[in-house]
């Protein structure tokens, strides 16, 4: 993979890679190296994060079974991360 | 030198020993939780001030520090500047961090820089001394954390690591006072010393490229300077990623667990049902009865109401509740742990393949348990498009009310395979989901982008058994206020329209269901189900009430049949009986393939009202038009084929 570690990194998330293991798989970087390329392409705006709940709102609808089912338990589980290009000017 | 009121002073109400004026300004830097603050404290003896920089809010530190100087020690004024990771001020911060190291005027510099850089984490550490570098600032690395280094196997190798950053590079245990002397050492030698010539770095105004160098410099110094295992230590959790995020055996693990979720589920759910199945039909109908009866509404409107429409209708429905806990509970189980995590990453390559953003998978995923919120949910796409066909696609994916259908059915046309034809009916739905959207992809949406997604997956855990209830408890609770609202006032409509007589037969309340508005109604339709091996108004008439609540269907179902067999003295409740008859003679002997075209067909059409109104709000009246008429389009070509196949093989 060419460039340095920023690019490296852009590209394995351009091209799929979906977690950090597989990133690591891809470019051949250390976690440390690729939670601060992430960090620093996050920091840039080259990149956006924002968590991902994959509950029910807590205003959910009340027309079905799962209806307002996790208020107040939303936390509960584990949180994804969502990162994505915010821009390719790479 | 710089004077020490070049590099001005902070208000502070605290007293202690200062610097005297002229004295060198030594800044401490470095990234947020490296140590620095500790080991400030340690060279000066903790004699800190706080206070706010003039102008600013920005706290900084500031003392006196003695460092070798001649004959004689000499004092230094130490500043500890706000953590920051790199001289690009994102916060204010860091904005007054560079403005202190990078004034206007280079005499107002402070006289040496000291980088507080964590020997666990040098990649994250290490940027600020790139750009640090990038200047002829005196510079001397203070290295922390060497411990925490060493319990992860990374031997950090301080003269290989100096050779590389040009800079005299200290070992340092601020919490023991290990290594103070040598930095005094170095900041003194370094005061005394020319400054170091700054780093060769391209001259560029692409920030892109600029950063990539520095970290292409970083890299070669942590290559240089560092010994690592062999392989980064692997967690138990990265070994058990490897297996089921794998690109062809994680979706064939996530199957098998999602057929191991609702085999327990029917299984362990079959002997409850049943013991509140005659719970209902038994004791409650009863006593309803002789409460009535005794309050002298025997044999009027009211007993017919209770008896047939609330105790047939949401008795029915609410014996599903074991049912409904089992299956809540497990996909609990699965979220606390962790695997639901590793569960999206497996669906989002299948979003990936259908053309959608990898964060299409969230409301896809919510979808499995309401339709209503997984539509709401696509607002986390940012384009339209992605927001649009997402939203179409959402009502195939099969939510939880479905689910009381399907097991029904299963356990009465498939009693030794319940937990299968359920499994099957989700991996139909997951068909429908990526076959519909490669569909809409290639006709309507040939141009859509990628947004490719990463995701931090946690740690497996061991579930919280509190968290479990909670959880379970919270997703129950909400199925039965749904019992108790939307669905009693389905069976109160559906109970009227079955009182309700046409062809002048019978009076209110008192017609057989047969001659009734509801089966008038639910007979005109039929016609267009008789391809598909359902064309009976009982079916029918369920599958419209199921329009306005999958439960409905249930519960209308119930309603049908007690009212339809009253006076069956051997089997009063028996519904399964009943639908089995109606589907035979429907399909005219071709059961097994008239009830899985009638599966899928509730599988496929509009989930519920709710869900309409939602797509109404969200995408707006023209694709909701055209998702219903979509939906019922293919529910009815797919489960035409499925009869007509099933009835040609058979």
């Amino acid at each position: 993979m060419s460039g340095g570690p920023l690019r490296q990194v852009l590209t394995a998330v351009d091209d799929g890679a979906l977690t950090f293991d597989e990133m690591a798989r891809v470019t051949g970087l250390s976690q440390d190296m690729i939670t601060a390329a992430l960090d620093q392409l996050l920091r840039m705006g080259h990149l956006r994060a924002e968590s991902l709940n994959t509950g029910c709102p807590p205003a959910g609808c009340r027309s079905c079974g799962s209806a307002g089912a996790d208020s107040g338990t939303c936390s509960a589980g584990p949180v994804l991360v969502g990162l994505s290009p915010a821009r390719r000017s790479h | 030198m710089a004077e020490t009121p070049a590099f001005p002073s902070c208000h502070s109400d605290a007293a202690g020993p200062l610097a005297a004026s002229g004295a060198p300004v030594i800044a401490l830097v470095g990234a947020p939780n490296v140590g620095k603050s500790t080991l400030f404290n340690s060279l000066t003896g903790a004699r800190r001030q706080v206070g706010n920089w003039p102008g600013t809010t920005v706290e900084v530190g500031r003392a006196r520090w003695r460092v070798p100087g001649g004959p004689e020690p000499q004092s230094v004024a130490l500043v500890d500047l706000p953590g920051a990771y790199s001289l690009d001020a994102v916060s204010p911060d860091e904005e007054f961090t560079r403005a202190l190291l990078l004034p206007a005027d280079p005499g107002d510099r402070p006289d040496v820089v000291v980088v507080t850089v964590d020997a666990s984490r040098l990649a994250r550490s290490l940027y600020l001394v790139s750009q640090i570098r990038e200047t002829a600032m005196r510079t001397v690395v203070a290295l922390t954390m060497s411990d925490i280094a060493a319990r992860r196997e990374i031997e950090v190798e301080v003269e290989a690591l100096q050779q590389h950053l040009g800079v005299p590079v200290v070992r340092v245990d601020p919490r023991r006072g290990v290594g103070d002397a040598d930095l005094a050492r170095a900041v003194a030698a370094a005061l005394s010393g020319p400054p170091p010539g700054p780093r060769p770095h391209p001259q560029t105004d692409d920030e892109l490229e600029l950063a990539d160098d520095r970290f292409t410099w970083l890299q070669a110094a942590i290559d240089a300077a560092t010994v690592t295992p062999e392989r980064e230590t692997r967690t138990w959790s990265d070994r058990i990623d490897r297996w089921v995020t794998a690109p062809w055996l994680g979706p064939m693990i996530f199957l098998a667990v999602m057929w191991a979720v609702f085999q327990l589920t029917t299984t362990a759910a079959a002997p409850l049902q049943d013991a509140l199945d005659a719970f209902f039909a038994g004791p409650v109908s009863a006593a309803a009865t002789t409460v009535l009866g005794a309050v002298g509404l025997a044999g009027s409107w009211v007993e017919s109401f209770v008896i047939d429409g609330l105790i047939g209708g949401v008795g029915m429905l609410l014996t599903f509740v074991p049912l409904m806990a089992i299956m809540f509970a497990l996909l609990s189980l699965l979220e606390d742990s962790g695997y639901m995590a590793r569960a999206a990453v497996v669906t989002d390559r299948t979003m990936r393949f259908i053309g959608l953003p990898g964060r299409a998978f969230l409301p896809l995923i919510v979808g499995f348990g309401c339709n209503v919120p997984a539509i709401s949910a696509t607002r986390v796409l940012p384009d339209s498009r992605h927001r649009v066909l997402t939203a179409l696609l959402v009502p195939f994916t099969s939510c939880t009310a479905r689910l009381a259908v399907y097991v029904m059915l299963a356990a009465v046309f498939f009693p030794e395979h319940a937990g299968n034809v359920v499994f099957a009916m989700y991996v139909i739905s997951i068909v429908f989901v990526v076959v519909v959207g490669l569909a809409l992809k290639k006709t309507l949406w040939r141009t859509m982008g990628r947004d490719p997604l990463l995701l931090d997956l946690p740690a497996y855990q061991m579930p919280h058994g509190r968290i479990l209830a909670a959880v379970t408890w919270g997703r129950l609770k909400g199925f039965l206020q749904t019992a108790s609202g939307i669905i009693v006032a389905t069976v109160a409509a559906v109970w009227l329209l079955q009182s309700i007589p046409v062809n002048g037969a019978g009076g209110f309340a008192d017609v057989p269901v047969e001659e009734s508005a509801y089966a008038a109604a639910a007979e005109t339709i039929a016609p267009v189900f008789a391809p598909a091996g359902f064309g009976n108004w009982e079916a029918v008439g369920a599958l419209t009430v199921g329009f306005v609540a999958k439960e409905a269907v249930i519960s209308s179902w119930a309603q049908t049949y007690a009212v339809e067999e009253p006076e069956d003295p051997a089997n009063p409740g028996d519904l399964g009986a009943a639908v089995k008859a109606d589907f035979a003679e429907s399909s005219r002997g071709h059961t097994t393939a008239a009830v899985w075209a009638f599966l899928i067909f509730l599988l496929a059409y509009t989930p519920c009202v709710a869900t309409l109104a939602t797509q109404w709000r969200e995408i707006g009246r023209r694709w909701t038009v055209f998702g219903v008429a979509m939906q019922f389009s293919v529910a009815w070509v797919v489960a035409v084929a499925v009869f007509q196949i099933g009835r040609a093989i058979s």
